[in-house]
């Protein structure tokens, strides 16, 4: 099956069965690599990229799924000004050590700025607890996304 | 002291690339005509494979080769041994046709793509005799047991100790008894091992995210007949590790393969293999016999230990032993002594995890210290005051000095920042029918620095600066992901007077280290850094020479700043370092390349002191716990990089939590088979269960150690599961010992606890 999608804001085209998960066509296919793949049951968010703004698994969405739609994986965060702090805001906060969860929790913490550009600490905490990160309590990640949010917000002023 | 780059919290290296996903794991990697492997596991607890059927499998398009026991070599093996002189037990096999727990490496599939080899593994047929099964370790003491393994099921450690007059030292006895549960370290990058062989020039080249390159090349050289000098391994970034990335599991299985088929290969568990067939750590039952005196000093003390190996003894033998060294460590005692066993059962393999011992052994010694408290009812704290060692004590076992051990000083900052006598009287004046119920708790411990005097310790590394003045550093380090190498270039940096950025810092590779022991037993900051740091000042010397003749002065008259070299009595008489190391190439009177090699062998460990305190509020109607305030005392020497001290330390207290309250890997107790080997059944703590905790560090430095630093990324897990524990406790006042403490569990203690009192 043919499917059409923006991904990271270039038109695409991948031929694949309609069942085939959205992480293994950016991964084996478009060879995006950033997205991970912890667990295939949508559990622990290593494989989160944006669909339409919204956080989802990539490892519980087939490709049929986004054909038509707006899909943006961590390659694409530096290169959309919306989302753009993100990446600055976890790496000065010291909110990444292995990484390796680290471009599934920058998407989650974009699909909330996107969503809800000044959340509380608790729906921060919310909005993460899908991420698994096993190098930290999420206190600099936490600090990361509040900083993004504010310089989002003064990018966007 | 006024440092440029020591003492600042800095990114780890590669921040940028990892946020962005532009960092290549090994799972991320693509070799021209790769091959994928998949594992075909024993569906059964215990049994004799009879026969193998891949006709199936081989006639499916796409697919490669089938590997097992058939086809491979049967060489018996340790994955724990990183040098071949050590003396361990071998009793694994590449692939099994005795298959010892549900999980056991019965064959592989080679194919085109992941999709391919795993419907092949799936079509793979399997002829097993089933054996009987024992799945604890009392069933498998027990006598008439089936036997795992000719040389039997259990090791028992020799008995040791010190002192040796237990039975004859006066005191009140107190015993205790401890019990801990299969966890898994689920790191998020679950395992993953590409080799490529080339046929032609016999040369092979294994990647994977391990703690010590040397030991995969010697295990993969082992194995295939080849010289050492024909492997090379190379460290990936590595998605975490906790200790389940240092023992040899994959790489052999993809080399093997690769070597078969002379193509590239990549072997990437999923995350129920990872839980199953890779490492979990050791379920411990512990009974503890401890003498005090009146006033209440810990006398003596004789420790019962039986660890649940798994399948196959691994590193087992060495875990218990490792157990013992760090029984001594954190209390006076006179009078030790140590018993300990390590027993095979038809369960997935025990080994490796965070702390190698130490929190295993804290675990047992504080809960006994914090039932002893509540039994005399004295302040926990003050127990600890009393009993503690003071800085500089020698270890009795090893008799080795523990160094400016500050065992005190992060009890009473720590007690202090926590406000522990406020909250542990809070607690206390409680309304106890009501139904959150609080409680503190706290745990006191050290740890390593290195292998010293344990083995022979020692760090090479070499470095040279490029012409343009940046620099490039050269030794066997792997980062597991917390920060090593950023705090590495920051020392190489400091030394230098250069950015950190302009400091290229490749990991390990065989081709290109020193032999070495490998990223364990947290000496990478302290033997690795201090090895770093004496190569940048042997580098800088050298540049400072060269910079003497250009700038004909003597090299005592000299300093650097920022990339420059300048005269102290005269700044304005400067070269930049470019221009001194172009002299040095270009000019007859320099020395030609600025390249050192240094290798340094540390004489000392000194223990990192930590004191960890938790408030809990336990919730009597579901059995929920909540942590309320979490503090934790290091004592670092010096915090080369503070913040990464504090991830560290988080990351430690999400561990801990989840050995406290949730996380087991569970197995039918009559099948063997394993019941939540996903992460959908297995939980794990989240951002939404933790308050913000305060991590207090105590620089007080140490002699030795790079700019006085000492570890901390293990010494931080030590006291997590006790203190917690102890809260539960405080908050319940109960004597629960057996983790993990599940909602059905305190509830059932809640109701007990209530009933006495009523009665």
């Amino acid at each position: 099956m043919e499917i059409r999608f923006y991904l990271n804001g270039k038109e695409t085209v991948v031929n694949a069965p309609p069942e085939r998960l959205l992480v293994d066509v950016l991964r084996e296919d478009l060879h995006l690599t950033g997205t991970k793949r912890g667990c295939g049951e949508g559990e622990c968010g290593t494989c989160t990229v944006l669909l339409n703004d919204k956080a989802v698994h990539s490892c519980m969405t087939m490709i049929a799924q986004v054909n038509g739609h707006r899909v943006i994986t961590s390659e694409g965060v530096e290169s959309d000004p919306r989302i753009a702090p993100i990446v600055p805001a976890f790496v000065n906060n010291m909110a990444i050590q292995c990484g390796y969860c680290t471009p599934g929790m920058v998407m989650s913490a974009a699909g909330l700025l996107l969503n809800n550009p000044d959340p509380t600490e608790d729906e921060i905490r919310t909005a993460i607890s899908g991420n698994i990160c096993r190098c930290s309590c999420y206190e600099q990640i936490l600090r990361a996304i509040q900083q993004a949010a504010h310089d989002m917000k003064e990018a966007a002023k | 002291m006024n440092y440029q780059y020591i003492g600042k919290s800095t990114p780890v290296n590669n921040s940028r690339a990892k946020a962005s996903g532009l960092l290549r794991y090994a799972g991320d990697m693509k070799l021209p005509n790769m091959l994928h492997m998949k594992l075909v596991l024993s569906p059964v607890a215990h049994g004799i494979v009879k026969a193998i059927d891949s006709s199936a499998a081989l006639a499916m398009p796409g697919v490669a080769a089938v590997l097992s026991f058939e086809n491979t070599v049967d060489t018996k093996y340790n994955r724990g041994r990183v040098r071949i002189s050590e003396d361990v037990m071998d009793q694994e096999t590449l692939f099994s046709r005795h298959v010892r727990f549900v999980g056991d490496r019965v064959a592989a599939v080679l194919a085109d793509s992941p999709e391919i080899a795993a419907a092949a593994a799936e079509a793979i047929q399997l002829e097993i005799e089933e054996l009987p099964a024992v799945f604890t370790v009392e069933a498998a003491k027990r006598e008439g047991a089936p036997q795992l393994h000719e040389d039997g099921n259990t090791v028992t450690l020799p008995e040791c100790g010190f002192g040796g007059r237990y039975a004859d030292v006066q005191g009140e006895e107190f015993i205790h008894r401890s019990q801990t549960q299969r966890v898994s370290h689920i790191a998020m990058e679950t395992h993953c091992a590409v080799a490529d062989y080339n046929p032609g020039t016999d040369r092979m080249t294994v990647w994977s995210p391990t703690q010590s390159t040397f030991g995969v090349r010697s295990c993969v050289a082992a194995l295939l007949g080849m010289p050492m000098s024909h492997v090379r391994a190379i460290k990936t970034p590595m998605g975490g590790s906790f200790g389940c990335k240092q023992e040899i599991i994959l790489e052999p299985l993809a080399a093997v393969g690769a070597k078969m088929t002379g193509r590239p290969v990549k072997l990437q568990l999923d995350r129920r293999e990872t839980i199953l067939c890779t490492v979990l750590r050791h379920p411990i039952k512990s009974e503890i016999r401890a003498k005090f005196d009146k006033g209440h000093i810990l006398k003596a003390l004789d420790l019962t230990a039986e660890l649940d190996a798994g399948g196959y003894q691994g590193v087992s033998p060495d875990y218990m032993g490792s157990m013992f060294k760090k029984l001594s460590w954190v209390y006076g005692v006179e009078d030790v002594a140590y018993h300990a066993t390590s027993t095979c059962t038809n369960t997935p393999m025990s080994g490796s995890y965070r702390g190698w011992g130490g929190p295993e052994t804290a675990f047992i010694m504080e809960n006994m210290m914090n039932a002893a408290a509540q039994k005399f009812r004295c302040d926990p704290l003050e127990l600890r005051l009393k009993n503690i060692l003071p800085p500089d004590a020698i270890s009795k076992i090893g008799n080795f000095p523990l160094g400016d051990v500050r065992l005190e000083d992060v009890l009473r900052l720590g007690s202090e920042r926590f406000r522990w006598s406020e909250r542990r009287a809070a607690a206390q004046a409680q309304d106890r029918s009501s139904r959150y119920l609080k409680g503190v708790g706290l745990a006191v411990s050290t740890h390593t620095s290195g292998y010293y005097p344990r083995r022979l310790d020692w760090c090479t590394v070499t470095a040279k600066f490029e012409e343009d003045g940046s620099a490039s550093f050269n030794c066997n380090i792997h980062d597991h992901g917390c920060g090593t190498v950023a705090a590495l270039k920051n020392i190489a940096a400091e030394e230098l007077s250069i950015p950190p950025d302009s400091i290229d810092f490749p990991e390990g590779d065989t081709a290109y280290n020193a032999l070495d022991n490998g990223c364990y037993t947290s000496r990478t900051i302290y033997v690795t850094g201090r090895a770093v740091l004496e190569t940048a000042q042997k580098l800088k010397s050298l540049l400072l020479e060269n910079a003497a003749r250009l700038m004909v002065c003597s090299a005592g008259d000299l300093a650097c700043q920022n990339g420059e070299i300048f005269v102290t009595a005269d700044p304005s008489r400067r070269k930049t370092y470019r221009d001194v190391i172009c002299y040095a190439a270009d000019q007859c009177g320099g020395s030609g390349a600025i390249f050192v090699s240094h290798t340094y062998q540390p004489s000392s460990n000194p223990g990192p002191a930590a004191a960890h305190f938790a408030e809990v509020e336990v919730d009597t109607l579901t059995g929920l716990c909540r942590l309320t305030t979490y503090t934790a005392a290091h004592d670092v020497g010096k915090a080369i990089n503070p913040e990464l001290c504090r991830g560290q330390v988080g990351s430690a207290l999400q561990q801990g939590m989840g050995l406290v309250f949730c996380e087991h890997v569970k197995i039918d107790p009559k099948t063997g088979q394993p019941l939540n080997a996903t992460l959908q059944r297995y939980h794990v703590a989240r951002a939404c269960d933790f308050p913000h905790i305060e991590t207090v560090l105590v620089e007080n430095g140490s002699p030795e150690g790079p700019y006085g630093a000492k570890s901390i990324g293990e010494s931080c897990f030590v006291p997590v599961a006790p203190a917690l524990l102890a809260a539960v406790n405080d908050a319940l006042q109960t004597d629960l010992t057996t983790l993990p403490l599940t909602p059905e569990k305190l509830i059932r203690a809640v109701q007990e606890k209530r009933k006495e009192a009523s009665l």
